[in-house]
Parts: structure tokens; C-alpha cells; sequence
């Protein structure tokens, strides 16, 4: 879950990292939220705001009345604006830039880099010397040298930096993000404030499920803001541009056979993946999802091969989907694996042909596809 | 030979009561699987296909012999069990568990390294050696005792590539399945590694797909160690950008973990990169009878 700016101070002040003092707004009309001058910052789920001029100083009432109208309607890389964040105006010495990230490492790492305000790639990309990065081992947690090597790299007291390091490492460990970004990291008397926030948290981790729960539901009175449809199952749908289905039982021999059927020409309509459930009900899911939003779909493919997944029960779920909707399209189905006895049986009374071989599978939907 | 698991591995299975696990246990035993013990908490001096069950890894440790244990414990209580069963000093251990918290992986991968536990997984099927044995998912009619020694992170794929060399008459010494990421505990380099040493296995088929940066390494490591022919398929080559397929760590974002920087990398290491299914089963053919 990617949480907004204003979600990630109330993340981190549980944490109790020091963040400006703020105000949620979720219209353009709302009284004054604060003492002038305060910063306005549009609420959305992406970065750059502040060049897309998403993020405004307000010095007079008349100024905060423009901009509260201009940014609250604005969209921001394709993204819609939901709310406004009124924030004290926090004068600092220098911005910094600092993360903990679970994000494309292998361990938890820690990255600082005396740059802030900017986009941390960039800097990355540019000037490698500026960014310092270590590993966090998950049961020690930052050890002594660590804090006290970022400490000097920060330029502040080692008991400030050690304090500030702590709480973020805790914000990332024990409330199960993903990624806590601080950019920037505001210096202001030799004391740390974090003046942005960005947080992920993991979808999957059971102990902060009810917070997760607890933050979409307060959602609802953002400005404009819907709830994307969340998944109940463990199917992943992906929707493409072309006119077959692909449904599969694992995510490797999905993309095989995207990859074979465009390799033969053919363009697919969606790639669909029962996950680490597959029952019944979800195979049932994917039929749901992968025929009942592409009513553009010419032929769909099936592809099963059961370890863990019991071919009884695929079958009973795409037997049970066809009876209960009108299916006209060719449906090729490659079942084989645990219960493949018991699941052909299934698929042949209720007349299903199926087959044993991959590719004679897909070079069979080919013929059936390029001859209609 | 194989890798991983041989004729000599004794198992344990955690959740052994389970549904998943009392299936599983069974196709195991099927295959030749010595399993000694089971576990499941609050089960103690039960019976499942007549392996006894304990409350706990260290009671079955008293009364067996085990070195290996596969784990089929739901997610919430995963990370526990892990280390459990790490705590008794096993060589191997095989994480099946999907959909693990990724603070957790993170733990059980940390600690599995530090305790010098080959951790298999997470969310993975396991390994098979046809014809000895198998820890894991794989269904062992798809499978002949050959010389080929495959490695795959989706556990499907590795069954659909076993079955299509077996189908072609050409066996395989094992077959191991990583799991999808985005973390791993034992990775692709570390079964070409081991393939490399292993006396029985001519060819290496290395199944990979979009995402991260694993396939990259493999190839490195193979430039620098790797003698025996290294044949692979990279799927996901046509997929969009930005979106998972299924698997965690099969997202391509910028220009990293694209195919094409997968298939370069692959090929420049001397690694013979297939597109589908039939030119595999020709070219693995080819090499295995040079």
C-alpha cells in the first residue's frame, strides 16, 4: 500500500519522527487551516509535485483561496490530486535525503545522501559519490558504526542522527513498510525534521493489516477518491490490448504462453494467474474476470499443470462457469498433473476437449483463431 | 547423483496435517521421499499415511534422524516454523509458503545463512531427483532419470519443461523450482554451481523470466565457472512494462530486468538462449550428444 504524504506523517509520528505541524484540507472553500504563512501541498500518489506546481507557499488569505482551487483540481502525472495538506512553514539550514528500502535489494538498505529536495535516481545516476548506502541486518538492526558513519555524513550530533535513525528504522521494521523515504530531511539548528514523507507498507504482512484497513477507510473523505477494487482471491489479472485469453496456474508457463502466442502472431487480451489459491471458486474468478470483462475475445486458453493445484478441481470450476454463462468462444484447455484423471473426466462429460502437449495446444488455437 | 536431496535425505514435514500437507506427504512417499517425522503444533501422537506426528521439530528430533525439512505452514505462522526447523540443525530446508510478509523472508533468509541452512523458497515447489526421491511439489510422472539438471523460478514452468524433455525421451538429474521472488534464499547461481559439480548432469537448462536482476548474476557466475553447456529460456520476453505477472519479482521497471538485458547478458556468457519449448528440447538434444 502506497500511502500519501498526509498518511505517511500520521505513520510517522506513531513512530515519533519529528514532522512538521499539519492539516488535512479535502475541499477548496475550507477556512483557514492555520496561522499565515503555511505551506499548501497537493495530496497524490506520485512524485514531482512540487514542479508540476503542486506544492505553494501561501503568505495571504487571498493567495491561499488560489491555490487551495488551483491545486486541489489539479492532475499530476496522470495522477488526480484528493486532498491538500496545509503544513507550518519550517525554515531549515540544509535538505538532506534519507531511506530505508526493502525495494529491488536483497536486504534492507539504508541511503543517505547529503542532496536532498531532489530525485534520488537522478542523483544516483549523476553523482554516485554523493549517495551512501549499507545493509541493515534485520536482527541486529543499524548497528553503532553505522549510525554514527551517517551521523558524520549528516553533519549533526551522533545522539541526534542515532535518535533519528532509530525511529525510521522502527517505522520500517516493526510497521512493516516496504520503503520509508524522507526527502527531504530538513537541518534546523542541528536538530532532524522530516518534511516530506513517503511510505509503502507491505500488503502482505498479517500484523498491520487492521492499520491498512484503518487508513483506507479514512480515505473515504478525500476529495474524488475511489477505492481501486482490491482483489479477494489470489488471482492476478492483467488486462493487454489483443483478442485471446490466457489463463494459467502459475506465472511461468503464463508467460510462456504469451510469449508463444505472440511469437505466432496472435495478440492477447489478458494474462490471468490463479496465485497461491487454487480452488475451485478461483479458477471460477479467473473465467469471471477474463471473459466477463473482454467480450472482444476470439479464443481462450486454458494452461494447467497441476503440482499443488488438483486438476478435479479446475475442471469443476471451468465446467461450472460454462454451464452457468453462455460460452461460445473455443476454450483449449492443457490439463495435466495431480487428479488429472479425475479432472479430464469432469471436462469430457461436460464436453470439453482438452489436451496433453503446450505447444500442440497453442499451435491448435492458432489454427482455430487465423481460420475465423 | 542429484543436488539438493539424494537417496540418503531424511525429511521432516511441518504442517503434515494439513490438507496441502497430508497430499503432498503422500505423493512424496510415492516417490521414494524417506519421511521420518511430522509436525504440526497441538497434533503431537498423531499418525498421517503412518508417520508419526509431533508437537514440535525439537520432540521429533529426540526420536529421529532427520536432515531436511519441507515446510507447508500458512503464512502467518511461516517465519516461526522456519526457524524452528532451522534451530534443529538441518542442511536443507524447503519454504513452499507463498504470500509470506516480505520482513519475514528477509528474517528466515538471514537466519537460514547465518545457521549455514540451504533455504529453498520462499513460495517455491522444490526439488526432485527422478527416480530417488523429491522434496516438493513436483508431480513425478512429469519427470525421467536423466542427465540434464534444470533449475526454474516458477514451479509450473519447471514441471512443463520436465514433462516436454520427457516426453522428447531426455531425463533430468534434478529439477529445482526457486520460487517467483522478489527474494530468494537458495538462487539460480547457486544450482549452477552445484550442477556444475555434480558428476551426473551433462546440461544445465536455467529457466528464467523478466524481473530483477538474478538472471544477470547467474550469467556472470557462468562466465567465470561454468565448463558444462548452460542452455536457457527467458519467459515473459512480450510482456508490458510496469505490471507483474504473477509473480512478485516478474515486473519490468526502466530499463532493468527487461528480457532482452537478461538474453544479452546470457549470451554473452556463452549460454545457448532458446525461445520456447521445442527449440529447448532440440538444442539440449544437440549437447547432450556431443
Amino acid at each position: 500500500m502506497n500511502l500519501f504524504e498526509y498518511e505517511g506523517k500520521e505513520f510517522f509520528r506513531r513512530f515519533s519522527i519529528p514532522v512538521p505541524e499539519s492539516v488535512l484540507l479535502t475541499s477548496d472553500d475550507s477556512p483557514l487551516p492555520m496561522e499565515l504563512p503555511f505551506v499548501l501541498k497537493a495530496q497524490v500518489l506520485t512524485g514531482g509535485r512540487g514542479k508540476a506546481g503542486g506544492v505553494k507557499v501561501c503568505r495571504t488569505e487571498e493567495e491561499y483561496r488560489q491555490y487551495a482551487r488551483d491545486i486541489l483540481h489539479m492532475q499530476i502525472k496522470g495522477h488526480d490530486v484528493h486532498g491538500l495538506l496545509a503544513e507550518v512553514l519550517t525554515a531549515v539550514d540544509r535538505e538532506m535525503y534519507l531511506s530505508i528500502t526493502q525495494q529491488g535489494v536483497e536486504r534492507p538498505t539504508l541511503i543517505f545522501s547529503a542532496m536532498g529536495g531532489m530525485d534520488i535516481e537522478k542523483v544516483a545516476a549523476e553523482t554516485p559519490d554523493q549517495i551512501f548506502k549499507c545493509e541493515i541486518d534485520p536482527f541486529t538492526r543499524l548497528k553503532g558504526y553505522q549510525k554514527k558513519q551517517v551521523a558524520e555524513l549528516m553533519g549533526v550530533d551522533a545522539a541526534e542522527a542515532s535518535a533519528f535513525l532509530e525511529k525510521l528504522e522502527n517505522a520500517f521494521f516493526d510497521g512493516k513498510a516496504l520503503l520509508v523515504e524522507v526527502n527531504p530531511l530538513g537541518v534546523k539548528d542541528g536538530k532532524l525534521i522530516a518534511l516530506d514523507s513517503k511510505a509503502v507498507l507491505d500488503d502482505h504482512a498479517r500484523s498491520s493489516q487492521a492499520y491498512r484497513d484503518a487508513l483506507t477507510r479514512a480515505r473515504a473523505s478525500l476529495y474524488r477518491y475511489e477505492e481501486p477494487e482490491r482483489e479477494t482471491t489470489t488471482v492476478t489479472y492483467v488486462p493487454l490490448n489483443g483478442d485471446v485469453g490466457i489463463i494459467s496456474d502459475g506465472a511461468g508457463t503464463g508467460m510462456l504462453t504469451l510469449d508463444m502466442l505472440h511469437d505466432a502472431g496472435l495478440d492477447v487480451a489478458c494474462f490471468t494467474e490463479l496465485g497461491g489459491m487454487t480452488s475451485e471458486e478461483v479458477i471460477y474468478r479467473a473465467m469471471e474476470l477474463t471473459l466477463g470483462l473482454n467480450p472482444q475475445i476470439k479464443a481462450l486458453i486454458i494452461v494447467l499443470i497441476g503440482g499443488f493445484n488438483r486438476m478435479d478441481n479446475m475442471a469443476l470450476g471451468i465446467t461450472k462457469y460454462a454451464a452457468e454463462h453462455n460460452v461460445t468462444i473455443p476454450v483449449f484447455t492443457r490439463m495435466c498433473g495431480t487428479m488429472e484423471q479425475e479432472g479430464l473426466r469432469i471436462m469430457h462429460e461436460a464436453g470439453f476437449e482438452t489436451y496433453y502437449d503446450l505447444t500442440d495446444t497453442v499451435s491448435k488455437l492458432c489454427s482455430a483463431v487465423k481460420e475465423s | 547423483m542429484s543436488i539438493l536431496v539424494s537417496r540418503d535425505s531424511k525429511v521432516l514435514v511441518q504442517a503434515i496435517t494439513g490438507k496441502s500437507g497430508q497430499l503432498q506427504t503422500k505423493a512424496m512417499l510415492e516417490a521414494g521421499t524417506n519421511i521420518v517425522a511430522g509436525v504440526t503444533p497441538g497434533k503431537g501422537g498423531q499418525e498421517v499415511l503412518g508417520i508419526p506426528v509431533y508437537n514440535y521439530v525439537g520432540e521429533a528430533k529426540k526420536e529421529h534422524d532427520f536432515d531436511t525439512v519441507i515446510c507447508f505452514v500458512p503464512p502467518a505462522g511461516a517465519k516461526d516454523s522456519c526457524f524452528e526447523a532451522i534451530d534443529a540443525g538441518i542442511r536443507l530446508l524447503v519454504l513452499t509458503t507463498e504470500e509470506m510478509a516480505l520482513s519475514d523472508v528477509v528474517e528466515v533468509i538471514a537466519y537460514a545463512k547465518a545457521h549455514n541452512t540451504i533455504l529453498v523458497g520462499p513460495g517455491c515447489a522444490g526439488v526432485i531427483a527422478p527416480g530417488i526421491c523429491k522434496v516438493g511439489a513436483h508431480p513425478v510422472r512429469f519427470f525421467n532419470k536423466g542427465r540434464v539438471g534444470i533449475v526454474s523460478k516458477s514451479g509450473a514452468l519447471s514441471y512443463e519443461i520436465g514433462k516436454t524433455l520427457s516426453d522428447a525421451g531426455i531425463g533430468q538429474s534434478s529439477v529445482v523450482a526457486i520460487g517467483g521472488g522478489p527474494l530468494w534464499g537458495f538462487t539460480q547461481r547457486d544450482a549452477i554451481e552445484l550442477y556444475e559439480q555434480d558428476p551426473d548432469t551433462d546440461v544445465i537448462v536455467l529457466l528464467g523470466e523478466i524481473g530483477g536482476d538474478s538472471e544477470e548474476k547467474a550469467a556472470a557466475y557462468i562466465a567465470e565457472n561454468v565448463k558444462k553447456p548452460v542452455v536457457s529460456l527467458i519467459v515473459g520476453r512480450t510482456a508490458p512494462k510496469g505490471k507483474s505477472l504473477g509473480h512478485a519479482g516478474a515486473i519490468v521497471s526502466g530499463n532493468t530486468g527487461t528480457a532482452a538485458t537478461k538474453i544479452a547478458a546470457l549470451k554473452s556468457a556463452g549460454v545457448h538462449v532458446v525461445s520456447n519449448p521445442t527449440e529447448l528440447v532440440a538444442t539440449v538434444r544437440a549437447l547432450l550428444s556431443e
